[in-house]
Protein backbone atom coordinates (compact mmCIF):
# COMPACT_ATOMS: atom_id res chain seq x y z
CA UNK A 1 0.00 0.00 0.00
CA UNK A 2 1.51 3.43 -1.25
CA UNK A 3 1.48 6.23 1.54
CA UNK A 4 -0.54 9.46 0.94
CA UNK A 5 0.68 11.90 -1.79
CA UNK A 6 0.59 15.24 0.58
CA UNK A 7 0.50 18.21 -2.00
CA UNK A 8 2.31 21.81 -1.25
CA UNK A 9 0.84 25.16 -1.38
CA UNK A 10 2.32 27.72 -1.48
CA UNK A 11 1.26 31.32 0.03
CA UNK A 12 2.77 34.88 -0.36
CA UNK A 13 5.03 34.07 2.17
CA UNK A 14 4.84 30.40 3.62
CA UNK A 15 5.07 27.26 2.20
CA UNK A 16 2.54 24.56 3.23
CA UNK A 17 3.59 20.84 2.69
CA UNK A 18 4.34 17.43 3.88
CA UNK A 19 5.70 17.21 7.53
CA UNK A 20 9.68 15.58 7.20
CA UNK A 21 12.08 14.74 9.86
CA UNK A 22 14.26 18.00 8.75
CA UNK A 23 12.10 20.09 10.78
CA UNK A 24 12.10 17.94 13.93
CA UNK A 25 13.92 20.42 16.00
CA UNK A 26 12.02 23.23 15.43
CA UNK A 27 8.89 20.73 16.12
CA UNK A 28 10.82 19.42 19.35
CA UNK A 29 11.36 22.83 19.95
CA UNK A 30 7.91 23.70 20.19
CA UNK A 31 6.45 21.31 22.70
CA UNK A 32 9.23 21.52 24.97
CA UNK A 33 7.44 25.15 25.60
CA UNK A 34 4.25 25.02 28.04
CA UNK A 35 3.55 28.32 26.32
CA UNK A 36 3.25 26.99 22.99
CA UNK A 37 2.12 24.16 23.68
CA UNK A 38 -0.76 25.62 26.17
CA UNK A 39 -3.59 25.44 23.92
CA UNK A 40 -2.93 22.00 22.04
CA UNK A 41 -2.98 19.98 24.50
CA UNK A 42 0.30 20.68 26.46
CA UNK A 43 4.14 20.42 26.26
CA UNK A 44 5.50 16.89 26.28
CA UNK A 45 8.93 14.99 26.13
CA UNK A 46 10.97 14.67 23.02
CA UNK A 47 9.68 10.97 22.36
CA UNK A 48 6.03 12.34 22.27
CA UNK A 49 6.58 14.92 20.30
CA UNK A 50 8.45 12.82 17.17
CA UNK A 51 5.10 10.47 17.90
CA UNK A 52 2.61 13.85 17.35
CA UNK A 53 4.74 14.79 14.24
CA UNK A 54 4.47 11.22 13.18
CA UNK A 55 0.75 11.23 13.62
CA UNK A 56 0.05 14.00 11.54
CA UNK A 57 1.44 12.52 8.79
CA UNK A 58 -0.63 9.42 9.31
CA UNK A 59 -3.45 10.94 9.78
CA UNK A 60 -2.73 11.70 6.05
CA UNK A 61 -2.49 8.19 5.33
CA UNK A 62 -5.44 6.97 7.25
CA UNK A 63 -7.60 9.57 6.51
CA UNK A 64 -6.24 10.79 3.03
CA UNK A 65 -5.99 14.51 4.49
CA UNK A 66 -4.57 16.49 7.35
CA UNK A 67 -2.57 19.15 8.92
CA UNK A 68 0.11 20.73 6.55
CA UNK A 69 3.72 21.48 7.89
CA UNK A 70 4.02 25.40 8.46
CA UNK A 71 7.27 26.41 6.54
CA UNK A 72 8.52 29.97 6.22
CA UNK A 73 9.74 30.57 2.35
CA UNK A 74 12.14 33.00 3.45
CA UNK A 75 13.91 30.90 6.42
CA UNK A 76 12.72 27.87 5.01
CA UNK A 77 11.74 27.09 9.05
CA UNK A 78 9.02 24.72 10.52
CA UNK A 79 6.71 27.84 12.12
CA UNK A 80 4.03 25.77 12.87
CA UNK A 81 0.86 23.82 11.38
CA UNK A 82 -2.69 24.53 9.17
CA UNK A 83 -5.06 22.12 7.85
CA UNK A 84 -7.87 20.03 7.67
CA UNK A 85 -8.24 17.03 10.84
CA UNK A 86 -10.31 14.55 11.67
CA UNK A 87 -9.29 12.33 14.52
CA UNK A 88 -10.93 10.04 15.81
CA UNK A 89 -12.78 11.53 19.36
CA UNK A 90 -13.03 14.75 17.47
CA UNK A 91 -16.79 16.08 17.53
CA UNK A 92 -16.41 17.15 13.67
CA UNK A 93 -14.40 17.74 11.13
CA UNK A 94 -12.03 20.64 11.72
CA UNK A 95 -9.65 23.49 10.30
CA UNK A 96 -6.83 23.74 12.61
CA UNK A 97 -3.76 26.10 12.97
CA UNK A 98 -0.76 26.74 15.15
CA UNK A 99 2.22 28.90 14.97
CA UNK A 100 5.34 28.56 17.47
CA UNK A 101 5.58 31.74 19.57
CA UNK A 102 7.78 33.24 18.30
CA UNK A 103 6.42 33.54 14.91
CA UNK A 104 3.17 34.89 16.01
CA UNK A 105 1.79 38.59 15.54
CA UNK A 106 3.14 38.42 11.41
CA UNK A 107 -0.58 37.37 10.21
CA UNK A 108 1.23 33.92 9.49
CA UNK A 109 -1.60 32.05 11.14
CA UNK A 110 -4.19 33.50 9.35
CA UNK A 111 -1.96 33.16 5.78
CA UNK A 112 -1.40 29.80 6.66
CA UNK A 113 -5.34 28.98 7.95
CA UNK A 114 -6.64 30.58 4.64
CA UNK A 115 -4.52 28.40 2.11
CA UNK A 116 -5.96 25.70 4.19
CA UNK A 117 -9.28 26.92 4.29
CA UNK A 118 -9.64 26.84 0.57
CA UNK A 119 -7.88 23.58 0.12
CA UNK A 120 -10.60 22.00 2.24
CA UNK A 121 -13.37 23.65 -0.09
CA UNK A 122 -11.61 23.29 -3.03
CA UNK A 123 -9.81 19.63 -3.11
CA UNK A 124 -12.01 17.91 0.04
CA UNK A 125 -15.09 19.58 -0.96
CA UNK A 126 -16.07 20.13 2.14
CA UNK A 127 -19.30 22.32 2.92
CA UNK A 128 -18.80 23.10 6.17
CA UNK A 129 -16.25 22.69 9.52
CA UNK A 130 -15.41 23.77 12.63
CA UNK A 131 -12.59 25.01 14.66
CA UNK A 132 -11.93 23.86 18.05
CA UNK A 133 -10.47 27.04 20.32
CA UNK A 134 -9.91 27.31 24.01
CA UNK A 135 -11.69 30.16 25.32
CA UNK A 136 -8.68 32.23 26.11
CA UNK A 137 -6.67 31.52 23.39
CA UNK A 138 -7.37 35.12 22.14
CA UNK A 139 -4.85 34.73 18.63
CA UNK A 140 -6.85 31.94 17.77
CA UNK A 141 -9.90 33.69 17.95
CA UNK A 142 -9.04 36.77 15.91
CA UNK A 143 -7.77 34.21 12.96
CA UNK A 144 -11.22 32.18 13.25
CA UNK A 145 -12.90 35.93 12.58
CA UNK A 146 -10.45 37.00 9.78
CA UNK A 147 -11.51 33.57 7.92
CA UNK A 148 -15.28 34.65 8.54
CA UNK A 149 -15.83 31.84 10.91
CA UNK A 150 -18.38 32.82 13.28
CA UNK A 151 -18.30 31.45 17.33
CA UNK A 152 -21.20 28.83 17.65
CA UNK A 153 -21.14 27.53 20.94
CA UNK A 154 -19.37 26.28 23.71
CA UNK A 155 -18.50 22.86 24.69
CA UNK A 156 -16.32 20.60 26.25
CA UNK A 157 -13.07 18.88 25.02
CA UNK A 158 -10.92 16.99 26.92
CA UNK A 159 -12.77 18.04 30.22
CA UNK A 160 -12.03 21.49 29.56
CA UNK A 161 -13.94 24.44 28.00
CA UNK A 162 -14.02 24.82 24.33
CA UNK A 163 -15.47 27.55 21.68
CA UNK A 164 -16.72 25.91 18.78
CA UNK A 165 -16.54 27.96 15.81
CA UNK A 166 -18.29 27.24 12.52
CA UNK A 167 -16.71 27.62 8.99
CA UNK A 168 -19.44 27.56 5.72
CA UNK A 169 -16.66 26.78 2.90
CA UNK A 170 -19.55 27.42 -0.09
CA UNK B 1 17.42 8.24 9.94
CA UNK B 2 15.55 7.45 6.50
CA UNK B 3 15.48 3.80 5.76
CA UNK B 4 13.77 2.49 3.07
CA UNK B 5 12.46 -1.00 4.37
CA UNK B 6 9.54 -3.23 2.46
CA UNK B 7 6.05 -2.08 2.81
CA UNK B 8 4.91 -5.73 3.49
CA UNK B 9 6.25 -8.55 4.10
CA UNK B 10 5.09 -12.02 4.46
CA UNK B 11 5.45 -14.92 6.65
CA UNK B 12 4.05 -18.56 6.83
CA UNK B 13 1.02 -17.36 8.94
CA UNK B 14 1.42 -13.67 8.85
CA UNK B 15 1.05 -10.70 6.47
CA UNK B 16 2.86 -7.44 8.03
CA UNK B 17 1.57 -4.53 5.77
CA UNK B 18 0.85 -0.63 6.50
CA UNK B 19 -1.92 0.61 8.79
CA UNK B 20 -5.54 1.39 7.56
CA UNK B 21 -8.36 3.59 9.49
CA UNK B 22 -9.89 -0.10 9.82
CA UNK B 23 -7.43 -1.75 12.21
CA UNK B 24 -8.70 1.39 14.19
CA UNK B 25 -10.74 -0.96 16.72
CA UNK B 26 -9.11 -3.83 17.11
CA UNK B 27 -5.91 -1.34 17.96
CA UNK B 28 -8.02 0.45 20.44
CA UNK B 29 -8.59 -2.48 22.40
CA UNK B 30 -4.76 -3.15 22.55
CA UNK B 31 -3.96 0.51 23.49
CA UNK B 32 -7.09 1.30 25.38
CA UNK B 33 -6.17 -1.78 27.38
CA UNK B 34 -3.94 -0.68 30.85
CA UNK B 35 -2.66 -4.46 30.72
CA UNK B 36 -1.87 -4.38 27.14
CA UNK B 37 -0.64 -1.35 26.40
CA UNK B 38 1.46 -1.33 29.44
CA UNK B 39 4.64 -2.43 28.17
CA UNK B 40 4.07 0.03 24.90
CA UNK B 41 3.96 3.30 26.32
CA UNK B 42 0.53 3.21 28.07
CA UNK B 43 -3.12 3.08 27.81
CA UNK B 44 -5.48 5.81 27.01
CA UNK B 45 -8.41 7.32 25.37
CA UNK B 46 -9.58 6.51 22.34
CA UNK B 47 -7.74 10.32 21.03
CA UNK B 48 -4.98 8.68 22.67
CA UNK B 49 -5.33 5.72 20.75
CA UNK B 50 -5.75 7.71 17.20
CA UNK B 51 -2.65 9.49 18.21
CA UNK B 52 -0.89 6.00 18.91
CA UNK B 53 -1.82 4.71 15.59
CA UNK B 54 -1.76 7.56 13.70
CA UNK B 55 2.32 8.12 15.02
CA UNK B 56 2.77 4.35 14.06
CA UNK B 57 1.45 5.15 10.58
CA UNK B 58 3.19 8.14 10.18
CA UNK B 59 6.43 7.18 10.97
CA UNK B 60 6.60 5.49 7.58
CA UNK B 61 6.45 8.42 5.93
CA UNK B 62 8.82 10.22 7.59
CA UNK B 63 11.99 7.86 7.74
CA UNK B 64 10.97 5.26 5.55
CA UNK B 65 10.49 2.51 8.13
CA UNK B 66 8.26 1.98 11.40
CA UNK B 67 5.99 -0.66 12.99
CA UNK B 68 3.88 -3.05 10.59
CA UNK B 69 0.22 -3.34 11.10
CA UNK B 70 0.31 -7.38 11.93
CA UNK B 71 -2.79 -9.41 10.06
CA UNK B 72 -3.36 -13.41 10.53
CA UNK B 73 -3.18 -14.26 6.59
CA UNK B 74 -5.96 -16.84 7.55
CA UNK B 75 -8.97 -15.12 8.32
CA UNK B 76 -7.44 -11.30 8.20
CA UNK B 77 -7.49 -10.54 11.86
CA UNK B 78 -5.53 -7.65 13.81
CA UNK B 79 -3.45 -9.01 15.57
CA UNK B 80 -0.82 -6.15 16.83
CA UNK B 81 2.36 -4.73 15.44
CA UNK B 82 6.19 -5.46 14.74
CA UNK B 83 8.54 -3.13 13.83
CA UNK B 84 12.00 -1.26 13.75
CA UNK B 85 12.45 2.29 14.89
CA UNK B 86 14.60 4.28 16.42
CA UNK B 87 14.98 6.01 19.50
CA UNK B 88 16.86 8.97 20.89
CA UNK B 89 18.77 7.45 23.71
CA UNK B 90 19.74 4.16 22.03
CA UNK B 91 22.62 3.59 19.76
CA UNK B 92 21.20 0.90 17.99
CA UNK B 93 17.17 0.98 15.86
CA UNK B 94 14.91 -0.85 18.09
CA UNK B 95 13.50 -4.27 17.62
CA UNK B 96 9.26 -4.13 19.15
CA UNK B 97 6.49 -6.19 18.86
CA UNK B 98 2.78 -6.01 20.80
CA UNK B 99 -0.07 -8.50 20.65
CA UNK B 100 -3.69 -8.43 21.27
CA UNK B 101 -4.29 -11.09 24.32
CA UNK B 102 -6.03 -13.31 22.05
CA UNK B 103 -3.23 -13.68 19.62
CA UNK B 104 -0.93 -14.58 22.57
CA UNK B 105 1.28 -17.85 23.00
CA UNK B 106 0.99 -19.04 19.45
CA UNK B 107 4.28 -17.94 18.46
CA UNK B 108 3.28 -14.69 16.11
CA UNK B 109 5.52 -12.67 17.92
CA UNK B 110 8.60 -14.59 17.51
CA UNK B 111 7.63 -14.95 13.77
CA UNK B 112 6.82 -11.18 13.07
CA UNK B 113 9.72 -10.14 15.01
CA UNK B 114 12.40 -12.74 13.03
CA UNK B 115 11.23 -11.93 9.74
CA UNK B 116 11.74 -8.19 10.51
CA UNK B 117 15.22 -8.62 11.65
CA UNK B 118 15.95 -10.94 8.62
CA UNK B 119 14.52 -8.24 6.17
CA UNK B 120 16.57 -5.37 8.44
CA UNK B 121 19.71 -6.95 8.59
CA UNK B 122 19.90 -8.83 5.35
CA UNK B 123 18.37 -6.42 2.69
CA UNK B 124 18.80 -3.12 4.27
CA UNK B 125 21.93 -3.87 6.07
CA UNK B 126 21.68 -2.71 9.49
CA UNK B 127 24.30 -4.19 11.30
CA UNK B 128 22.65 -4.63 14.47
CA UNK B 129 19.28 -4.45 16.88
CA UNK B 130 18.20 -4.01 20.13
CA UNK B 131 14.94 -4.46 22.03
CA UNK B 132 13.70 -2.84 24.98
CA UNK B 133 11.59 -4.40 27.37
CA UNK B 134 10.51 -3.95 30.76
CA UNK B 135 11.50 -6.81 33.49
CA UNK B 136 7.89 -7.86 34.07
CA UNK B 137 7.02 -8.34 30.17
CA UNK B 138 7.92 -12.27 30.50
CA UNK B 139 6.49 -13.14 26.94
CA UNK B 140 8.98 -10.80 25.28
CA UNK B 141 11.85 -11.38 27.18
CA UNK B 142 11.19 -15.03 25.90
CA UNK B 143 10.52 -13.74 22.88
CA UNK B 144 14.16 -11.68 22.39
CA UNK B 145 15.87 -14.93 24.32
CA UNK B 146 14.32 -17.38 21.19
CA UNK B 147 15.77 -14.53 19.04
CA UNK B 148 19.51 -15.23 20.67
CA UNK B 149 19.34 -11.68 22.57
CA UNK B 150 21.25 -11.09 25.42
CA UNK B 151 20.67 -8.82 28.16
CA UNK B 152 22.95 -5.85 28.54
CA UNK B 153 22.02 -3.60 30.90
CA UNK B 154 19.04 -1.49 32.74
CA UNK B 155 17.75 2.13 31.18
CA UNK B 156 17.26 3.81 34.22
CA UNK B 157 16.56 7.29 32.28
CA UNK B 158 13.40 5.91 31.12
CA UNK B 159 9.87 6.28 33.44
CA UNK B 160 9.13 2.72 33.83
CA UNK B 161 12.08 0.27 34.12
CA UNK B 162 13.27 -1.04 30.99
CA UNK B 163 16.11 -3.87 30.09
CA UNK B 164 18.14 -3.23 27.23
CA UNK B 165 18.51 -6.57 25.22
CA UNK B 166 21.07 -6.75 21.99
CA UNK B 167 20.21 -9.40 19.35
CA UNK B 168 23.60 -11.01 17.58
CA UNK B 169 24.87 -8.50 14.69
CA UNK B 170 24.22 -9.23 11.12
CA UNK B 171 27.61 -10.66 10.52
CA UNK B 172 26.98 -13.03 13.23
CA UNK B 173 24.12 -14.51 12.35
CA UNK B 174 24.49 -14.49 8.66
CA UNK B 175 28.13 -16.69 9.23
CA UNK B 176 25.54 -19.14 11.41
CA UNK B 177 23.21 -19.44 8.33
Amino acid sequence: MKLAEIPTIETERLRLGAWSESHFPAIAEFWADEENAQFVGGACSRIDAWRKMAAQLGHWHLRGYGLFAVVEKASGEWIGWAGPLFPEGWPERELGWALARRHQGRGYATEAARAARQFAADSLGWKTAISLIRPVNEPSKRVAARLGATFERMDAFFDKPICIYRHHLT
Amino acid sequence: MMLDAAREIETERLCLRQWRATDFEPFCRLFGDAERARFMGGHGDQAYCWGRMAGFAGNWALVGHGFYALEEKEGGAFLGLCGVVHRFDLDAPELGWGLVRQAQGKGFAFEAAEAVRRHFYDDLGVPSLVSCIDPENTPSIRVAARLGATYERELSERQRPCGLYRYPPAHQLRGAA
